[in-house]
């Protein structure tokens, strides 16, 4: 069982890059949002379980996006493994409540849209347009909630005793 | 007692010592650097950057062809349910368009015998026909990054680097790379695209430049050059890689500038058309021997390619 439960949070993040990419016809704008998806499901999934998605795992899933879209190879594997790192350097402020998740995830979602866009000028040599920057993550945020909801049984912890210890096979 | 110490287990154990905080490790800096490596190759277009991106580009084209079947359903039903809201709006306008379209057509109809007479007349030279090749959508790659479809078809199926990609409504696109099996298409309102247009009646010429958003807008527009909300804008054919006179939208105004509405449903993108367009080149020789050289052997106007924006 723990093979598994370290297996399905990877498995998520290739299925979520596999959505990613899928042609659903959605509105441009609204589109810019399914890149980030797997960024807020690391963010989400580590700040439950720290390592749930490994750094590895985050950067095979953006390696895979970023070879399969237009942008630079590189660029989306970088803002996951930045997701990673705010999920490490977040995981000590972690909380029950969903206004402590919203918190922390936005703090995140906010410098990693800092970075989207400082990486796209550099990248341009240019100053790049920020509303859609802005506007996906806005509406990245809008989508957590559910996010939180659906991905809390990929990301829990082995089974433990209420005294601490192992259960045995957890 | 290995696993006891592994900080992703949450132990609460008697005599645990400090809080001990997850941080990033020598891995993470490691994969952080390959990933600037990969920016600066992919800012230098290197070759193994773009024969690596072909490569997984041709292994996921049938993984993603397979999932369309069991997502379709929900991207129907998505499709469906973005479009009842504006299904009032839109059949409204269709009916009043319907009406228009039926005077235009008579009209078309009156003026296309005309051009026959004319163009008789003139002794003027067809254009020659331009092949097409339909394919299908099968990944949709949005992001702040870059906008960009992939068709399934590649270079086995004659599709090169540089081809105009068309819907129903007008051009999508133009394809960048081109593997056997599969054709990345960077759509008209990527951050990257930059397409010489000709606007409104008096066919001033400008830039139409993407900036990731849905309205990509017009650029290097000549003062007092008279456009207005509802110009038509096509290709000028300028650079000679896209073919002239192809529709991609009409002017709007947003804020102070002015931009460009597409006609093709970039967000709705299915079946899309290649076309197979080898831009004219012309080997400068009046000698009895002057013939069009290279694969872009076919010459489809009179006039010579326009150089100048």
């Amino acid at each position: 069982m723990t093979f598994v439960r370290a297996l399905l949070p990877i498995l998520v993040m290739m299925v979520m890059v596999l959505l990613a990419v899928f042609p659903w016809g959605l509105a441009l704008d609204t589109r810019h949002v399914l890149p980030l998806l797997p960024a807020l499901a690391i963010l989400v999934m580590n700040l439950r379980r720290m390592h749930a998605v490994p750094e590895w795992a985050a950067f095979a899933a953006g390696l895979v996006l970023d070879a399969l879209s237009a942008g630079p190879l590189g660029f989306w594997a970088l803002i996951y493994l930045a997701a990673y790192a705010l999920a490490a350097l977040l995981h000590p402020f972690r909380g029950r409540g969903i206004a402590r998740g919203w918190i922390n995830v936005i703090a995140a979602m906010a410098l990693l849209a800092a970075l989207q866009w400082a990486l796209i000028s550099l990248y341009g040599m240019s100053a790049a347009p920020l509303a859609p920057v802005m506007h996906a993550t806005g509406l990245t945020l809008l989508v957590y909630p559910l996010l939180e909801v659906m991905l809390a049984p990929f990301a829990m912890a082995p089974q433990t005793r209420d005294n601490g210890y192992l259960v045995r096979g957890g | 007692m290995g696993r006891l110490k592994d900080d992703s287990l949450i132990l609460t154990h008697r005599g645990a010592a400090k809080a001990h905080h997850p941080r990033v490790g020598v891995m993470w800096i490691a994969l952080v650097l390959v990933c600037l490596g990969l920016m600066l190759l992919s800012r230098l277009d290197h070759s193994y950057v773009r024969a690596a991106r072909t490569a997984v580009a041709d292994v996921a084209a049938p993984v993603l062809e397979a999932a369309r079947g069991p997502l379709e359903p929900v991207r129907w039903g998505l499709h469906q349910a973005s479009s009842y809201f504006a299904m009032v709006e839109r059949f409204d306008n269709l009916e009043r368009q319907n009406q228009e379209l039926q005077h235009w057509k008579w009209r078309a109809r009156e003026l296309e015998r005309q051009l026959e007479d004319l163009s008789a007349l003139a002794r003027a030279v067809n254009e020659t026909d331009l092949p097409t090749v339909t394919a299908r959508v099968i990944a949709s790659t949005p992001g702040t990054m870059g906008n960009a479809v992939l068709l399934r078809v590649g270079r086995s199926h004659k599709v090169l680097g540089g081809h105009a990609v068309i819907d129903a409504g007008g051009l999508v696109g133009r394809v960048i790379e081109a593997s056997d099996a599969s054709a990345r298409v960077l759509l008209i309102t990527d951050l990257k695209s930059r397409i010489p247009v000709h606007v409104g009646a008096g066919r001033v010429r400008a830039l139409m430049m993407g900036d990731n958003g849905p309205l990509p807008r017009l650029a290097y527009l000549p003062e007092n050059a008279g456009i207005k909300a509802g110009d038509p804008v096509v290709t000028s054919g300028v650079g000679g890689i896209l073919p002239r006179g192809l529709r991609i939208g009409e002017v709007i105004t947003v804020g102070t500038r002015l931009a460009v509405r597409p006609h093709a449903r970039l967000d709705a993108l299915d079946y899309v058309s290649v076309l197979l367009y080898a831009a004219p080149e012309l080997e400068l020789s009046d000698g009895p021997g002057a013939r069009a050289v290279g694969r872009r052997a076919q010459v489809r106007t009179l006039s010579a390619p326009e150089v100048t924006p």
